[in-house]
């Protein structure tokens, strides 16, 4: 009885299924037309992009439609446009598309979950054409795990000439393999080897108050003046803002010995892996514990995630210092000057923190290349060659100058010394994107260049605020950049193989990198050492130690880059 | 006339305990309003008041211009079109299939209706996950559509059992069965004397569709990748997590900067407003309900 | 099952007589059947990759049978035990704490007599729920931190306390913080399910007890709460299988360096060792693995509250 009623219902479930499945399931119309999935079709291409010409002058159109899908950061801000589809996605598929028979279609890739989204494009086949990120372990991963094509730099130079020439002009032929295989071209970063685009501000009226007439020069100097200001009661608040680190990156390039041993850059110097058991992190956070205890630093800081409310306490003029990145409008030096009209400001010099024995001005310069970019393995070879022709197209100065600036007199417009300014107050149609279009135009270059590096500084000083800073900002860079002419501003290691344990291990580390310096920071003096010692070990165990040897055995293998010089 | 005579005889001994309610009920009123005070004081403030996070309570520098911001940008306006119309088709769906699916289960002559039961909740407890979700939807060519909002969510067997659970405590058996023995159809019952009594349920499961589907966006952030499909509060969620900037930041060597405070907090009010304003209409029903056991009382 | 007389019938009858008589209500109950089996069942083959090596760019076929490995490794992992704990723990204390709380406030708001109050009171009430975890927690932070919050400096003015009390920073008051805020923020909405409950109950019981000489708390304790006992009882069963599962956006919110060893929960090792790391695997593993311990968990407490002699969930 049981065994027939059962076989009854599951009948039943079998036809009512069957027959409803169909008139159920509304089919997944209405938006968008279903897009014919562009499976590799492994066919010869259709077109003749021919090779006779390199370059922009031998693109012929295809004979056969070419869909493309590039990646764009998508940001949220409010106020901009759509990423995927905005005056500049449709005049780049008018101007470039439409006359090679290309669709170029634009995928929004959320900017604070980059890896998620890629890997799910991945696993549903919709892997874009174009891959790219400022990250080369990512990348790396991506080659790695099969989702990138192998590409041949010949064929590239063929359609790609201008942009592979800037790779050559800019020294990057060395990055583009992993595993000994062809994955990527690179874009350019501007300056890379100064950081000149990042200063911090001090309070200068605050400085005067305590006898000094200029910015501290040495440490020595610089907790002298703190210390006084402390005394001096010229803030209710500690002077010194500190957010718990968010990063991976600890900034420790101060703390390491020059020259440093090359090994020890290897296992350690990353932006990827908090590099907590060693030597410089840990003169560092003992650095960071006397300042901790002499009452510099607030003492819920590592509540502050991010630095909003650092921010907050340096507007309301309660802060010895706030750094951040320069352009046009800098609306927290704006607000800072509104709340305190009678303050002085000044740049900070990478000299105060300089201690014999302790901390060198030395920096960390950027990566010698802005995206790393590579190709979908699932992308045909008319795709492949549509993605270098649109890269070749971009990269045109005719092109990337209209990407960058917009419409002359609706966007932007002349200068006195003939470079274009753009009206950052713009709202209509023909708005550029977030920062003049960079998530665009990253896929050539990391940052906007103008003319010389005096008008490229000017262009980026701050507006509308009492003080002006464009020689200020001047001087900065020529000080890092005699710096970085010693040689003491240097990158991280690149690794021409992906280091596994690295994509394994350092969620974990991060978590308790941010766990165990605040723990360091706010240890008493006295226990500093011992736990130190302890909480490294830890970290060891917790993956670190593997990270590191595979670095190494990369390194010893010859997989990766080595210091300069 | 009943409240009249009642309260008249009442009065002295139920006072004491009225007001000790009232005094509870205010209490947790204000802390549940409170925050809201916060964000809307924000949202007219000035930004350099709220950037020196000078602001609480009471706005400062008074100010509608992130307001005037939002609504001359239209991207979030058009958003929320989009988003207030995907909510309605997906309430009145969700509707549809969890009366499809009560209804019937309720029925004791309904042979397999513990199977069919038991088929509908099992999902409630066992899901495949996130990921093979994800590529079920490719499957079915539902990424990158409105539709895949309404669907996969649309039956939730979490609401089908308290509108089962509804109509079996409230609707007696009796008057079905003679309906259904006087020849009446079961879509004539259902349409003609199930529904009409189960309007306090409909309207507070509809609440809670349109509620639930307004307030989610994980899955929207999983399966929508074109702006234009995202629901508001995706956007808005995007717009609120900072916290990974300064990581953004070093990798782009440039600045990132988040969207302003002032209007951070006139976008959390602009995306919660709409659906907090359907629920008048729709507290009419149940809380007429309500109110004839309260008095009676 | 289906039993006494209608139990009987079924041999007696073939399939089609039952198909003929109830064909409309088959038809019904097929719209919600062909909804779970399109977009929930047809997505359980997907659960294979928790014994593979998934590989998002090679597939299902591409990537390499593991058998129990991601398993294997997952309980030997350190993290993930610690996650466990805190999952279990937190969500009892919550169904402790959060579970009675709506049905509290309902019997306040059903014993209010003042209309108007009532209406604008509920909606108020609901509020919290129309935010979400992001800002209901950074609003917490701007009014509890120690030193600077809003709440500690208001307390320190009046002179209860000299310190700021650490609400968010120390692991012991966290729990009860993350705790207590949830209970605010779901309170008032959990309550409408139990007022519709409460107005299903026959009003002539409270008439007939009125004439008895009932009080208040004799109606609360004879008629109301038995009249919302089923509703009850399903809520509960039901929310006994979220057990393991925990919500990752309320967790990521609150959640700060200080506290780590309580909010390290499930929802976070499968974010940052599964998705963040690209190991879907992994991911889908422990989803697979919480899953079944929440399905046991309801069928156990159907099969207690059935033996206790109530209807349970099904």
């Amino acid at each position: 009885m049981k065994l027939s009623r059962k076989i009854f219902i599951i009948t039943i479930v079998c036809i009512m299924v069957m027959s409803l499945t169909a008139c159920v399931t509304p089919a997944p119309t209405g938006t968008g037309k279903t897009e014919p999935t562009t499976a590799p079709s492994k066919t010869e291409p259709t077109a003749a992009p021919a090779a006779e010409v390199p370059g922009i002058e031998g693109f012929k159109p295809f004979d056969k439609r070419v869909h493309i899908t590039v990646p764009v950061y998508d940001r949220s801000k409010e106020g901009y446009p759509p990423v995927d589809d905005n005056y500049w996605t449709k005049w780049i598929q008018t101007e470039f598309g439409d006359k090679y028979n290309i669709d170029v279609e634009y995928v929004a890739i959320p900017r604070n979950d980059v890896m998620t989204k890629y890997s799910m494009l991945i696993a549903a086949g919709d892997t874009p054409t174009i891959m790219m990120e400022y990250d080369y372990p990512k990348v790396a991963q991506w080659a790695n795990d099969g989702a990138m094509r192998v590409i041949s730099l010949d064929e590239f130079k063929k359609v790609a000439k201008d942009y592979y020439d800037a790779m050559v002009t800019n020294n990057q032929l060395g990055y583009t393999d992993i595993n000994g295989k062809t994955y990527f071209v690179l874009s350019e970063r501007p300056y890379y080897n100064t950081t000149f685009t990042f200063v911090t501000f001090v309070r200068m009226d605050w400085l005067k108050k305590v006898g000094y007439n200029q910015v501290p020069q040495s440490y020595a100097e610089y907790t002298d003046a703190i210390d006084k200001i402390i005394a001096a009661g010229l803030t209710d608040i500690p002077p010194i803002g500190k957010n718990l680190p968010t990063a991976a990156y600890i900034p420790n390039f101060g703390y390491r010995d020059f020259p440093v041993n090359e090994e020890e850059w290897i296992m350690h110097s990353s932006l990827g892996t908090p590099c907590f058991p060693w030597e410089p992190t840990r003169r560092m956070l003992k650095r960071e514990n006397a300042e901790y205890h002499k009452g510099y630093y607030s003492k819920e800081y590592d509540l502050e995630a991010d630095d909003s409310q650092i921010k907050a306490n340096f507007i309301n003029g309660k802060l010895f210092s706030y750094g951040g990145y320069m352009s046009a409008n800098v609306d927290w030096l704006t607000a800072f000057y509104e709340m305190n009209p009678d303050a002085e400001l000044a740049i900070a010099s990478i000299y105060q923190g300089v201690e014999p024995g302790v901390c060198d001005a030395q920096f960390r310069a950027d990566n010698p290349f802005g995206m790393i970019v590579g190709f979908s393995s699932l992308a045909t070879d008319d795709q492949l060659k549509a993605a270098w022709m649109l890269m070749e197209w971009m990269i045109q100065e005719e092109n990337l100058f209209v990407l960058e600036n917009g419409i002359e007199g609706v966007t932007y417009t002349i200068g006195a010394d003939g470079l274009p300014i753009v009206d950052g107050n713009y709202r209509g149609p023909e708005m550029l994107n977030h920062n003049m279009n960079i998530d665009m135009t990253c896929l050539v270059h990391a940052s906007k260049k103008v003319g010389t590096i005096e008008q490229t500084i000017a262009a980026i000083t701050p507006q509308g605020i009492p003080q002006d800073f464009t020689q200020a900002l001047i001087n900065n860079y020529y000080e890092l950049k005699k710096i970085a002419d010693k040689g003491m501003a240097y990158s991280d290691p690149v690794f021409a193989v992906a280091i596994e344990s690295e994509s394994e291990y350092t969620a974990t580390l991060l978590s308790l990198w941010k766990e165990y310096s605040v723990q360091l920071v706010k240890c008493p003096p006295e226990q500093f050492d011992a736990l130190y010692k302890e909480l490294s070990q830890k970290y060891l165990d917790a993956g670190y130690q593997k990270i590191m040897d595979e670095r190494l055995a990369a390194y010893k293998a010859g997989n990766t880059t080595k210091l300069p010089k | 006339m009943i409240l009249s005579k009642g309260s008249s005889h009442r009065k002295i001994s139920v006072n004491i305990a009225d007001i000790v309610i009232v005094i509870i009920i205010t209490l947790l009123c204000l802390t549940c309003i409170l925050p809201f005070v916060h964000i809307a004081a924000k949202s007219i403030s000035s930004n350099t008041m709220v950037l020196s996070k000078s602001v609480y309570l009471v706005p400062k520098e008074v100010t509608f211009s992130a307001y005037l911001s939002i609504f001359r940008d239209g991207t979030l306006t058009n958003s929320m079109v989009y988003t207030v119309y995907m909510t309605a088709i997906f309430t009145v769906f969700g509707m549809i299939v969890t009366i499809c699916g009560a209804y019937p289960t309720t029925k004791k002559r309904l042979k397999g209706r513990n199977f069919f039961t038991y088929v509908m909740l099992f999902t409630l407890y066992f899901s495949a996950g996130l990921i093979p979700e994800y590529l079920l939807m490719k499957k079915l060519g539902l990424l990158n559509t409105m539709w895949v909002l309404v669907l996969p969510l649309m039956f939730s067997p979490y609401n089908m059992l308290i509108m089962k659970s509804y109509l079996q405590s409230t609707i007696h058996e009796s008057l079905e069965e003679s309906a259904f023995l006087d020849g009446a159809t079961d879509f004539q019952i259902l349409f003609r004397i199930v529904l009409p009594l189960s309007k306090p349920i409909i309207a507070t499961l509809s609440l809670f569709y349109a509620v639930g589907r307004w307030n989610a966006y994980a899955d929207a952030r999983y399966y929508i990748t074109k702006r234009a499909l995202q629901p508001i509060q995706l956007i808005l969620s995007n717009m609120v997590l900072s916290s990974s900037v300064d990581a953004i930041s070093l990798h782009e060597s440039a600045e990132v900067k988040s969207t302003p405070e002032v209007i951070q907090a006139a976008t959390i009010m602009f995306a919660t407003l709409p659906i907090i304003c359907i629920y008048p209409f729709i507290q009419k029903y149940f809380v007429k309900g309500i109110m004839i056991g309260a008095i009676k009382g | 099952m289906a039993t006494g007389k209608a139990g009987r019938t079924v041999r007696k009858r073939g399939i089609l007589y039952y198909l003929k008589r109830d064909w409309r209500l088959y038809l019904l109950v097929m719209v919600p059947i062909a909804c779970v089996i399109i977009f929930k069942y047809a997505a359980y083959p997907g659960l294979r990759m928790a014994f593979m090596d998934y590989k998002p760019a090679k597939g299902y076929s591409g990537s390499e049978w593991v058998g129990f490995e991601t398993f294997r490794k997952i309980f030997t992992d350190a993290d993930f035990i610690r996650a466990i704990k805190n999952s279990i723990v937190f969500n009892l204390l919550d169904l402790i704490v959060g579970f009675p709380a709506p049905i509290i406030l309902a019997l306040l708001l059903n014993e209010l007599r003042y209309p108007r109050f009532k209406k604008v009171s509920q909606t108020i009430l609901y509020l919290p729920h129309f935010l979400s975890w992001v800002i209901v927690a950074s609003v917490a932070y701007t009014l509890l931190k120690p030193e600077t919050g809003l709440v500690n400096v208001w307390l320190m003015n009046i002179g209860v306390i000299d310190k700021g009390i650490p609400f968010l920073t120390d692991k012991l008051y966290w729990a009860v913080s993350y705790l207590l805020i949830a209970v605010w923020q779901n309170m008032g909405w959990g309550t409408i399910i139990y007022l519709a409950a409460m107005t299903s109950i026959n009003v002539e019981l409270y008439e007939s007890a009125h004439l008895d000489g009932a009080n208040r708390l004799q109606n609360i304790w004879y008629i109301t709460l038995p009249g919302i006992k089923s509703t009850t009882i399903t809520l509960l069963i039901m929310n006994l299988g979220r057990i393991m599962g925990s919500n990752f956006e309320r967790l990521e919110s609150f959640g700060n360096v200080q506290v780590k060893e309580f909010q390290y929960q499930l929802a976070i090792y499968i974010y940052e060792k599964g998705l963040a790391a690209g190991n879907f695997s992994r991911a889908t593993a422990v989803g697979l693995f919480s899953s079944l311990v929440g399905l046991i968990l309801v069928i156990l407490s159907d099969r207690f509250a059935k033996s206790l002699g109530e209807e349970g969930l099904i």
